[in-house]
């Protein structure tokens, strides 16, 4: 349960968002991460729908909670079963507006990593292109360098303060700070800001606005593009 | 007073339990105590030890043996009676045994006279003159083991002597060595004497086999280097040393 | 009147046992216990050295000093939500430009069990009572010291070192845990706090004193059949007596205690 940064696989600290900015049916499946991906089954629904009156309206948000389940035999599941169990979202469809966006998380810490992959390809974090994000709680302090391991040149940084309290007054404080959110914007393969400075426990939103399809990926997990930030 | 006084280590063997070990040893080696010539040893075993006759002109040797009953050991302070003549000092050992000593007769003849083997011509047992008294002993070696006419006589003997330090098995040990022997009631004095000085030798010769591993008077239980003993206190045989 | 006789003195005795002592090697044995509120598995050795030996008649060899140097490894399964509340972080949102506010679930920390090993190892002195004990086992007789009752052993110092031992294993065992940073002074904290010096010793008592209580120190062994000259030849085969009793006693022979064997032979 060591901290991971990668956008390509979803965790319970993890959250992975796509905005819909046309109506239609967009089929998807939730695969393990780093997997084959969809084998051409795409059993889960997001259904986009144009409501005229109310084209004006504030963006809706949709959380999508997934949870990994076991093949059942008999009266209880059975883990040795050559089926390993596959991912469910609460919704097996869900109906938004045009401009909504829905968003896929697991709060189960055991579950395996996961990854949405869309019919369409813009659908799916493995390869974060338009009007999407990621989120992640960073839950070790130090340094992240994270990269797009797809090979854009993105780079970033992430710095995370330990807050070492020293008493329940302080450690209550730090408590009182995790609801702070950090964004980092990304277009065309560049983050803004590139360094971002948090404390332990907090999350960090990285919206991707456009660009040819990348990830955010801790640099240690690509190591022929981990280079030092600000390097040519 | 301590056991070990100024030692560390301390081992007693009463009497009674040294003469169970020489027992012990006799039982088991029997050939300690027996020894003859071929015509009563036919050959070395457990059960005796054979030796030469005694080389004589004009025979083919004297057939002998000597066997003795598993001496019986009496530690100073005296516990055993003794002749008159011996007399057990501080430090000492009685020793008493019954010795058996035979001699093989096999040349004499009927009337003490010596007959000629069967298969000489000259032999006539009908001709009373036909024994000239210069015929040479037969040599019976093909008949070893059977002495022909052995004469035997056993004598009570006692005996007076001391522990000596010596070695057995590559460890240390103790043995017996003969001071005096005295033989009850032979006469003429002369005779007594010769015997007696006979007997001295055969008994200094079978003690010189006969020791006892300094282990075995403490059956190993503590490991002794004697500097004090073994010698004879009262009664019993003990020893001092470092462990 | 026993017919055979050995004795040795106080330093001779203080020799046998040194040797004896020494002889016994390293001991070991595992199993399961408590430590406090956790259930551990644990692996322990422990190697005695001799002390000073005191004999006391008429029975009794009394070792003062006696050094048990032990190296305990322990392993207990710590559920860290037993000791620090869960940590819930909350909905967290931010505004997008031009799109909105996008927020993310509450997302609960759920922290883990994990396993915390623990290698530590110290020495401690007692005095112990040995009675001279006697056997005939398999046509051998066995004479030996047998440490009488069950002492009491103290750890002293030991329990606040392994305590702290715990507290930097605890830290150790979790520091791959996430968000446990802030709580890792707590946590280790509250584990050496329930576990306490009652906790060590009512885990280090019964584990460890076995390797002093009941210890069998061998004194001497007699065969029955007791070999007096080896065999030597083919007319000289082995001469053996038969020892009928034996005895062991420790004697006040003023000045000095003596440690006695006394045995009876036959041929």
């Amino acid at each position: 349960m060591t901290e991971i940064l990668d956008s390509r696989a979803l965790r319970n600290t993890d959250c992975y968002g796509q905005r819909f900015m046309k109506p239609g049916s967009y089929p998807y499946a939730l695969v393990p991460a780093g997997g084959a991906g969809a084998s051409g089954d795409f059993p889960y629904v997001v259904e986009v729908v144009e409501t005229a009156a109310k084209r004006d309206r504030d963006m809706h948000q949709t959380t999508v909670t997934v949870r990994f389940l076991k093949e059942r035999h008999g009266d209880c599941c059975d883990e040795r079963t050559a089926d390993p169990g596959r991912f469910v979202p609460d919704q097996e469809r869900v109906t938004v507006e045009v401009g909504d966006m829905v968003v896929w998380n697991s709060p189960d810490a055991a579950t395996r990593p996961f990854a949405v992959a869309g019919q369409k390809e813009f659908l799916g974090n493995t390869a974060l292109t338009n009007e999407c994000g990621y989120t992640h709680v960073f839950t070790t302090p130090g340094e992240h360098e994270y990269v797009d391991a797809n090979g854009s040149g993105l780079r970033g940084v992430v710095r995370v303060a330990d807050p070492q309290p020293r008493n329940t007054e302080e450690l209550r404080a730090w408590q009182s700070r995790l609801g702070d959110g950090t964004l980092v914007m990304i277009s065309d393969g560049r983050p803004e800001p590139a360094e971002v400075d948090i404390l332990l426990g907090q999350t960090v939103f990285f919206a991707v606005v456009k660009g040819p399809g990348v990830t955010i990926t801790d640099a240690a997990l690509v190591p022929d593009r981990a280079q030092p930030v600000g390097a040519a | 007073m301590s056991l070990t006084e100024t030692s560390e280590v301390f081992v007693a063997v009463e009497e009674s339990a040294l003469n169970d070990l020489i027992t012990a040893v006799c039982t088991t080696r029997p050939h300690l105590l027996h020894y003859g010539s071929p015509a009563f040893v036919p050959a070395s075993s457990t059960s005796a030890t054979q030796m030469a006759p005694i080389p004589f002109p004009g025979s083919p040797g004297l057939q002998w043996s000597v066997e003795l009953r598993i001496p019986q050991l009496d530690l100073f302070k005296q516990d055993l009676a003794l002749p008159p003549e011996l007399s057990l000092g501080a430090g000492q050992f009685s020793l008493s045994t019954t010795v058996r000593l035979c001699v093989d007769c096999a040349s004499r003849g009927k009337d003490g006279k010596e007959e000629p083997h069967p298969d000489d011509p000259k032999h006539d047992p009908n001709d009373p003159n036909h024994d000239r008294g210069d015929e040479p002993w037969r040599d019976d070696r093909d008949d070893w083991g059977k002495a022909q006419h052995p004469m035997c006589c056993r004598l009570d003997v006692f005996a007076i002597g001391h522990l000596v330090s010596t070695w057995a098995g590559g460890q240390r040990a103790i043995g017996f060595a003969v001071d005096s022997v005295e033989i009850v009631d032979i006469e003429p004095n002369a005779l007594e004497s010769v015997i007696e000085c006979l007997l001295t030798m055969v008994l200094r010769s079978v003690l010189a086999t006969l020791s006892l591993p300094v282990t075995a008077l403490e059956l190993g239980a503590f490991t002794l280097t004697p500097t004090v003993g073994p010698l004879i206190d009262v009664n019993r045989v003990l020893a001092r040393g470092d462990f | 009147m026993s017919e055979i006789i050995a004795a040795i003195d106080e330093g001779a005795a203080q020799q046998l046992f040194d040797t004896e002592v020494a002889a016994l090697g390293p001991q070991a044995t595992s199993g399961s216990s408590s430590l406090g509120p956790f259930s551990v598995s644990y692996a322990v050795t422990g190697t005695l050295s001799n002390g000073t030996v005191d004999l006391i008649a008429p029975a009794t060899i009394e070792i003062a000093d006696l050094r048990l140097d032990w190296h305990v490894d322990l392993s207990f399964q710590l559920d860290i939500g037993d000791f620090i509340p869960d940590i819930h972080i909350p909905q967290v949102c931010v505004h997008i430009p031009c799109v909105g506010d996008v927020c993310t679930p509450k997302i609960d920390i759920v922290w883990p069990t994990v396993t915390v090993p623990v290698s530590f190892g110290d020495f401690l002195k007692t005095t112990v009572d040995l009675g001279v004990a006697l056997s005939l086992v398999a046509g051998v007789w066995k004479v030996e010291g047998i440490v009488q009752g069950v002492p009491s052993l103290q750890f002293g110092a030991s329990t606040a070192a392994l305590l702290a031992a715990i507290g930097l294993a605890v830290a150790a065992a979790v520091a791959w845990v996430p968000l446990i940073g802030p709580f890792l002074a707590v946590l280790a904290g509250a584990v050496v706090a329930a576990i306490g010096i009652a906790g060590l010793t009512g885990l280090l008592g019964p584990i460890i004193t076995p390797f002093v209580s009941g210890t069998r120190f061998p004194i001497t062994e007699i065969p029955a059949l007791f070999e007096v000259l080896p065999a030597s030849g083919p007319f000289d085969p082995a001469v053996f007596v038969t020892v009928d009793s034996l005895g062991a006693e420790v004697q006040h022979n003023p000045p000095e205690d003596e440690l006695v064997v006394l045995a009876d032979i036959q041929p």
